[in-house]
């Protein structure tokens, strides 16, 4: 397993002054680390921050400058379609919440820089789940998978109506009425998150401080999807250090994840957050936070996470790591659905892809 | 108090030769636009202003239905506009 | 075939191509030159990780194909072997299309004479990779048959010398055009029918990193026995035409607008209807004399 010192994205994200002293074929594989993991823009941001982007040799600034050039843009295009979303909810006076990637670029977190996302989340009240359904098909908004049994499986089981597109501007847009789906084994009372919600500029409603960070933790830790794994734990590094600026933070965030249930992930959060980007948690936390599983139980998802969390690229896995992501895969799974509705779901979901039905 | 139209950030617009173009960073629309949208937009980036306002300082030639032409114009030319990316009321 | 690792200079881009498939070493060997090789040192930066080989041990023997890889990543579905050099070609347009926001990219053929060039924006089936081809055949530079490549703050038009692909008639219109033309190996039923390459002159390549000035925009429209004509189009619809001719004018917002702007001032810009090749070469010849 490639610790992660020895990999120059995790160097140079660490340390960004380590870049100086980076060879033209350092950065070759820099650059596609950064690609595949999707921090691209991130890392861009980072080195222009410390006034090293004239350092850098003209062909990998070129990429680093390109994914700057398309951020900026990117924003426009989130502020237009957050604007769109919340004319059409607020003409129906229905409240809601603005969850991840386009929470962190509505409330200016250093998690929002540099981030690229595809859709949108948000959170609404599920018994409004029927009203804002309706007013977004009404408003040119529709349902991506439109076969009968998504269509089910997303209602019944799982926290979010099932993916929209807007069939103009072909945007996505999800809407959740939890952070997990409703089959989970920890599901928290989706009121108390109501309740912290704050408003940020343009009178949108985002979680808590502890709350963003603890639905990015689930997410990354329950939802068993690697793809951006350390897109993702990068994110998470970014919303604690920005959070913790106030001490109190810390204490706050195990109080809260443990009112929601979701102690869990959380403490996965910490440990890997400081184990691959030495976020400064705090000791004590840290020892809270091994208490959390036996020596056995950590060896087993140290084996999982420290591989299934590396950027996504060949140069950093080694020949354990499609297993790693594979057990996360079914454990996220399990996770989410009891094994006497799982097996159904899965045989008809293999069944759909192997005669070309699934679309995937 | 009267609604105020004001340009939206990311929105450039230009004059060539006789034509006149506009730009929103927000919908990404590049379009061709009349001359008179275009001093609409030039008012509206000194600062807001409402619909009166704009249909007096554009100074629209008067026409057999006068008042009501002049207004329906720059009305329907902020209609647009908002869609558009380009305007927003504060 | 074991693979066959190229490093290639194609300014202003470095691109690494592995590959296992014979047609497209041989196409590569062919159509491109000791130029555009990249000599030995390890220290080197690629901006595009190519490769093109069978998807699957499977596909190797049971109707073979293609699949194109960038960083690992396949964005296609595979192809055919039989169009695996094609595939790299389009494949590498794609990748320069998606991450190269450095420069505003507009789908034109951009040629080349006196120190002007002519940017010539391509709608499809306007014939404007035959007549970059044959203007190219006599005598202008060729900066692109494919992509216009504007530096944004200079203006100027960066050459990306490559073959020029031609579909169907064209290939034995050019062949016949300009018999001592190097042509590379015919693919036939490819997505856009038969397609050939063209290998880019001496004189071309030996200029592969000079710049040049935009002179005029041609749009071109190939229309079988019309007169020639050459009408001035507005500046203003032109923008709005090269936005929508553009692989990454949506990307590049505000600064991709006051580029294409800056761009048309001072220059001039047209629709150009023929049915002649040598007569528009003639009338090309002489918009770029009145200086």
């Amino acid at each position: 397993m490639t610790p992660p010192e020895d990999i120059l994205l995790i160097q140079a994200i660490r340390q960004p002054e380590k870049t100086l002293s980076f060879k033209l074929d350092g950065w070759d594989i820099l650059i596609r680390q950064a690609r595949s993991a999707g921090v691209l823009t991130r890392l861009g941001l980072l080195l222009s921050e410390h006034h090293l982007l004239n350092k850098i040799p003209q062909q990998p600034l070129n990429h680093l400058k390109s994914a700057i050039v398309y951020f900026e843009q990117f924003e426009y295009t989130v502020a237009w379609e957050i604007k769109q979303i919340q004319e059409v909810l607020n003409k129906q006076n229905i409240p809601f919440v603005l969850l991840k990637g386009a929470a962190y670029h509505q409330a200016k977190n250093k998690a929002g820089a540099g981030r690229v996302f595809s859709d949108i989340d948000i959170l609404v009240k599920r018994e409004q789940l029927g009203e804002v359904e309706k007013v977004f098909l009404t408003s040119g908004w529709l349902f991506d998978k439109t076969n009968s049994y998504d269509q089910d499986y997303y209602r019944k089981w799982m926290h979010e109506l099932p993916p929209l597109r807007h069939f103009k501007r072909g945007t996505s847009l999800d809407i959740h009425h939890n952070l997990v789906p409703l089959t989970s084994k920890v599901c928290p009372d989706v009121k108390k998150l109501w309740m912290q919600a704050e408003t940020v500029k343009g009178g949108i409603l985002v979680l808590s401080p502890a709350d963003r960070v603890i639905h990015s933790a689930v997410h990354l830790f329950y939802d068993g999807e690697y793809e951006h794994g350390f897109r993702d734990i990068s994110d998470i590094d970014l919303l604690l250090r920005e959070f913790s600026k106030d001490e109190k933070f810390w204490k706050s965030l195990i109080s809260r994840s443990t009112e929601l249930g979701l102690k869990e992930p959380v403490c996965y959060a910490l440990r890997y957050c400081y184990y691959f980007l030495k976020t400064p948690v705090p000791k004590d936390v840290l020892n809270l936070v091994v208490k959390q599983h036996g020596e056995i139980r950590w060896a087993i998802m140290d084996f999982l996470f420290k591989r299934a969390l590396l950027p996504n690229h060949s140069t950093c896995q080694d020949r354990w790591n499609d297993f790693a992501i594979f057990v996360l895969y079914i454990r996220g799974h399990l996770l989410r659905m009891p094994l006497y509705l799982l097996i159904p779901h899965l045989l008809r979901k293999g069944w759909m892809r192997l005669s070309g039905k699934a679309g995937h | 108090m009267a609604v105020k139209y004001a340009l939206l950030e990311g929105v450039v617009f230009k004059h060539i030769d006789k034509q006149f173009l506009v730009y929103s960073s927000l919908s990404r629309e590049t379009l061709v636009v009349h001359e008179i949208a275009y001093k609409l937009l030039s008012l509206l980036k000194i600062h807001p202003r409402t619909d009166e306002e704009l249909t007096q300082l554009l100074n629209l030639e008067p026409l057999k239905d006068s008042e009501n032409h002049k207004k329906d114009f720059v009305d329907l030319t902020l209609e647009q506009f908002s869609r558009l990316g380009i305007v927003e009321t504060i | 075939m074991p693979v066959q690792v190229y490093d290639l200079s194609i300014p202003p881009f470095q691109i690494r191509l592995e590959t296992d498939i014979s047609l497209v070493s041989d196409s590569i060997e062919k159509l491109y030159s000791k130029e555009n090789l990249l000599i030995g040192n390890e220290n080197q930066f690629f901006d595009f990780h190519i490769k093109v080989t069978t998807p699957t041990l499977y596909r190797k023997y049971f109707r073979p194909q293609a699949q194109f890889f960038s960083d690992g990543k396949a964005p296609f579905k595979p192809l055919p072997i039989s169009q695996a050099y094609p595939f790299f070609e389009w494949g590498l347009n794609w990748c320069i299309a998606s991450y190269t926001y450095q420069y505003l990219i507009l789908h034109a053929a951009v040629i080349e004479k006196n120190n002007q060039a002519i940017i010539l924006p391509g709608k499809p089936g306007a014939g404007k990779s035959t007549l970059c081809a044959a203007l190219v055949c006599s005598g202008w530079r060729l900066l692109s048959d494919e992509m216009a490549v504007i530096d944004l703050q200079t203006l100027e038009l960066l050459p990306v010398v490559r073959p020029v692909s031609l579909k169907n008639e064209s290939i034995e219109i050019i062949s016949e055009f300009a018999p001592d033309a190097e042509f590379g190996d015919t693919f036939f039923d490819t997505a856009k029918g038969v397609v050939s390459h063209l290998k880019p002159p001496e004189e071309s390549m030996k200029n592969n990193r000079r710049r040049a000035k935009a002179h005029t925009i041609i749009f071109p429209q190939f229309t079988s026995q019309a007169d020639m004509k050459l009408t001035k189009k507005s500046r203003a619809e032109t923008v709005l035409e090269l936005a929508r001719n553009s692989f990454n004018y949506s990307v590049l917002g505000q600064q991709g607008f006051d580029v294409l702007c800056e761009l048309v001032t001072e220059i001039n810009c047209f629709e150009f209807e023929y049915s002649s090749l040598d007569e528009a070469i003639k009338q090309f010849e002489t918009l770029i004399e009145k200086k």
